[in-house]
């Protein structure tokens, strides 16, 4: 990696975007709270959506949160790419295209014929055309399909912990480290008969989390009939959900070895939890790609024809 | 690593259909030492791919020619395969292009050629993708377990007795009661002579020191290797034998027994040997079955099934090639989840490293838990993922002629592989677009390969698996069809036709039952 360049004796300097996003991630780094003086001691925030500078400094570290969803963003990043040493993909939508990835499972003229005309409030509804409004990108896309990304952050948002310690990292000239594992692997629920040896359903009913007068706190959800993304999704998110009492939704995406979080997941609950798609509340596809459609193998509709992405730059994403 | 390509023109079956000709120009092209031979069965063809082993010190070796099963499942060819590891390449690294079955003789015309290369190149991945397997040697226990005191379970235990080994005879009724074996009107058939020749047989042995008799005994648990098998008895009772022979025809008794021994059965519910020629072995080289169609052949059975795993107990050691599924241990979380999907019970979870681990003696190398691992973690040693995935890239990169469709066919390695080249040496036909691909069960069919297999570019997705309730490893269609069912919502939304996917069951010998399904699915793919 390129850690080598940071000079250990000034402050490293940091620029900060968010393309299609819902800020949170910055909100997040934010919530480090009296923590961010720490890491403000480290780094020099010279670009961000909270200052009013218009171009992209050169800098060490460039963190973008968002996906790419329109020709703005992908022009943003393309200069973000150009002017960061290193470049982070910073939250789950910058890392696997996250909730507005989810645009893909329709096409663009639908989109937009629903947002601008089909509303229910809307009266004489056009489609806005100008050069002033980019475009809407044909698909979503995380930004390593854009891009060449050196590290990511994945979350919806990433816990502020885990922001500040990759930005430690990469001011030490280390790399920033994910762990590997799935979450079970930190969930500290008890689970009893997922070990038992025994082919058998897990329960014999399943039920969505509201439905239930109580969950237990201290047992496995799939054991309690209740579908969670924690066996298909990446540990490190500090298992936040869990202690409150709510399933994984699968914001941490899938772990290195999974090929994509959707099919994984169907591959295995489906016969370790009974009643098909009730486990799913009747939406698999919403279940299992929440967060990470656009890095699915099969990323968009198929009636959906791709537009030419550059692939110049594409190498992909290292983690 | 060099590769070695064997090309076998199986005295022109292969070579009038595929230019061979052509194939062994392209492959040396590619830097692949390439040899040809008229007949790999011969002695002299084998002796020539044996040098040619030894001098070019191939580390892997591509054999295109007739199907692999003829190499797993006959006992005159799967001597070669000994050889070939003898002769220093790891088994995992033998890879096969089944270029007769599954080309030369139900393809024809255009695209022939093309289409050997992608076999072919599937193969070379194959080996490029495969890890080297274990290879453990053990001496075997000179014991077994005869499963039924009938007329071929009593004699098969005299026969073992007599030989030196001790004798385990186990029957849910009383021992000695043939009348459960045999009905009153085939007894009345019989002849003095083997009233004569039962009866002793039968106090001969209640009286040998080499038997113990387990009467109205039940099953509950069989696991390990040929060789080296534990018993489980209703009770608790554990018994370490070498092999197994089963001696019952009863279908009740069969579904009871088949969870517990997995050998495969037939379609009237009774278990099946591997090969319709050699009627007393299993799929398992150290399970036999003995059961005739009378008196006579059950003592000619209960003989030949003594005399085969004989033959193998008798050896001073037996090399076991371990094929199980692998976890990675640092992305393994200790879900469980391969712990409930494993029929066979050899996954549980390490507490103290919160891991999953494969018990390898109960491991059947199905990869049913390889498919529901939710993180990847776990990875098939025969099958690995990075090749399944290769090999679909490699098979969608085949043009097919006009508008002809381009089906990927995931054949299973107990019903829908065998059906297939039974298709072939049945002279049936379809067309050349439908690639086969081998999988190891139904369920190592992974729903991340059909989405796969779509997105590059094939037009449907077949899958020929084993009827239900006869799967080879159980519970791998159930799973695959519970997999399928919430799967095609992840079709529907990308706008793909559910019905571009197709799961077909079909029996190893029902080649005509293969051909109708895939050239209907074509058919229906080219909306005809």
């Amino acid at each position: 990696m390129n850690c080598g360049v940071i000079d250990m004796g000034e402050k490293v300097q940091v620029a900060t975007t968010w393309l299609q996003s819902c800020s949170g991630c910055h909100i997040s780094l934010l919530d480090l709270h009296e923590e961010l003086l720490d890491v403000l001691d480290l780094i020099e925030i010279v670009y961000s959506p909270l200052m009013d500078i218009k171009e992209i400094p050169r800098v060490t570290v460039g963190l973008v949160e968002g996906a790419v969803a329109n020709d703005y963003n992908e022009e943003v990043l393309r200069e973000m790419r150009e002017q960061s040493d290193i470049l982070v993909a910073f939250g789950t939508c910058a890392c696997f295209g996250g909730i507005p990835g989810m645009r893909n499972l329709h096409l663009l003229q639908d989109v937009l014929a629903r947002a601008y005309v089909e509303t229910e409030s809307t009266v004489d509804g056009i489609i806005p055309e100008s050069p002033e409004i980019p475009a809407l990108k044909q698909h979503v896309h995380a930004i390593s399909d854009i891009v060449k990304v050196d590290y990511m952050i994945p979350g919806c948002p990433p816990p502020p912990q885990m922001i500040k310690n990759a930005i430690v990292a990469l001011v030490n000239g280390e790399e920033i480290v994910l762990p590997t594992k799935n979450l079970c692997n930190d969930c500290k629920r008890k689970h009893d008969s997922m070990l038992i040896p025994k082919r058998a359903f897990l329960t014999e009913a399943v039920q969505s989390a509201p439905e239930l007068d109580k969950i237990d706190r201290d047992k496995c959800f799939l054991e309690q009939g209740v579908m969670c993304m924690g066996p298909a999704t990446r540990t490190g998110c500090g298992s936040r959900c869990l202690d409150a009492n709510m399933p994984c939704r699968g914001c941490m995406g899938p772990t290195p070895d999974a090929l994509e979080q959707g099919a994984k997941i169907v591959n295995a609950l489906a016969s370790i939890l009974p009643a098909g798609g009730l486990m799913f509340n009747e939406d698999v596809v919403g279940t299992g790609y929440r967060y990470s459609l656009p890095v699915s193998i099969y990323p968009h509709r198929a009636d959906d024809l791709e537009e030419e992405v550059n692939e110049e730059e594409n190498e992909g994403d290292e983690q | 690593m060099s590769i070695g390509l064997c090309l076998c023109k199986c005295n022109r079956t292969i070579s009038d259909v595929v230019n061979i000709d052509a194939l062994f120009d392209w492959y040396r092209e590619q830097g692949i030492d390439v040899m040809g031979c008229d007949e790999l069965c011969s002695a002299d063809c084998q002796n020539e791919l044996l040098n040619n082993i030894r001098e070019n010190e191939w580390s892997g070796i591509v054999i295109g020619a007739c199907s692999p099963k003829h190499y797993e499942t006959t006992k005159n060819q799967s001597a070669i395969l000994q050889s070939i590891a003898d002769a220093g390449i790891n088994p995992n690294k033998i890879a096969f292009a089944n270029l007769r079955e599954q080309l030369a003789l139900p393809n024809s015309g255009d695209g022939v050629l093309e289409k050997a290369k992608c076999l072919i190149d599937v193969a070379i991945s194959k080996i490029e993708h495969s890890a080297d397997v274990l290879v453990e040697e053990i001496p075997p226990r000179r014991s077994a377990l005869i499963i039924g005191a009938s007329i071929s379970g009593v004699f098969a235990a005299l026969r073992l007795a007599d030989a030196g080994y001790k004798v385990h005879i186990v029957d849910k009724g009383e021992i000695g009661d043939f009348s459960e074996y045999i009905t009153p009107e085939e007894l009345a058939k019989i002849d003095v002579s083997l009233t004569c020749a039962m009866t002793p047989s039968f106090a001969g042995i209640k009286m040998h020191p080499n038997v113990v008799m387990y009467p109205e005994t039940t099953l509950t648990d069989v696991y390990g290797r040929v060789g080296d098998y534990t018993v489980q008895l209703e009770g608790g009772e554990i018994l370490k034998v070498g092999g197994i022979i089963v001696c019952v025809r009863d279908a009740e008794l069969t579904s009871k027994l088949r969870p517990i021994l997995h050998i495969d059965i037939d379609s009237e519910g009774y278990f099946r040997p591997k090969n319709p020629a050699f009627v007393v072995e299993t799929r398992d080289p150290g399970k036999y079955l003995a059961v005739g169609d009378d008196v006579r052949s059950d003592i000619l059975a209960a003989d030949s099934a003594v005399l085969s795993l004989t033959s193998i107990l008798d050896k001073n050691e037996i090399n076991h090639i371990i094929e199980v599924s692998e976890v990675d241990e640092d992305v393994c979380g200790g879900c469980g989840t391969c712990v409930k999907t494993c029929m066979f019970h050899a996954t549980s979870i390490d507490l103290a490293r919160n891991v999953s681990v494969t018990d390898a003696t109960r491991c059947v190398g199905c990869g049913n838990c390889v498919v529901a691992c939710p993180t990847g973690a776990r990875d098939l040693v025969r099958y690995p993922n990075s090749y399944m995935i290769d090999a679909i890239r490699i098979l969608g990169g085949f043009k097919t002629s006009g508008a002809s469709p381009k089906v990927l066919a995931m054949l299973c390695d107990g019903s829908g592989y065998p059906a297939a080249d039974r298709a072939g040496l049945m002279g049936l036909t379809y067309p050349t677009g439908v690639l086969p691909l081998r999988v190891s069960c139904a369920g190592r069919v992974d729903t991340q390969f059909i989405l796969y297999a779509f997105k590059v570019g094939f037009d449907g997705v077949f899958i020929g698996e084993c009827p239900e309730g006869a799967c080879h490893n159980i519970v791998g269609n159930t799973d695959l069809a519970r997999r399928a069912n919430l799967f095609r919502a992840v079709l529907r939304s990308r706008a793909i036709d559910t019905d571009r996917l197709r799961i077909e069951e079909i029996s190893p010998l029902e080649g005509d039952l293969f051909v109708e399904a895939i050239n209907e699915f074509v058919d229906e793919l080219r909306g005809d």
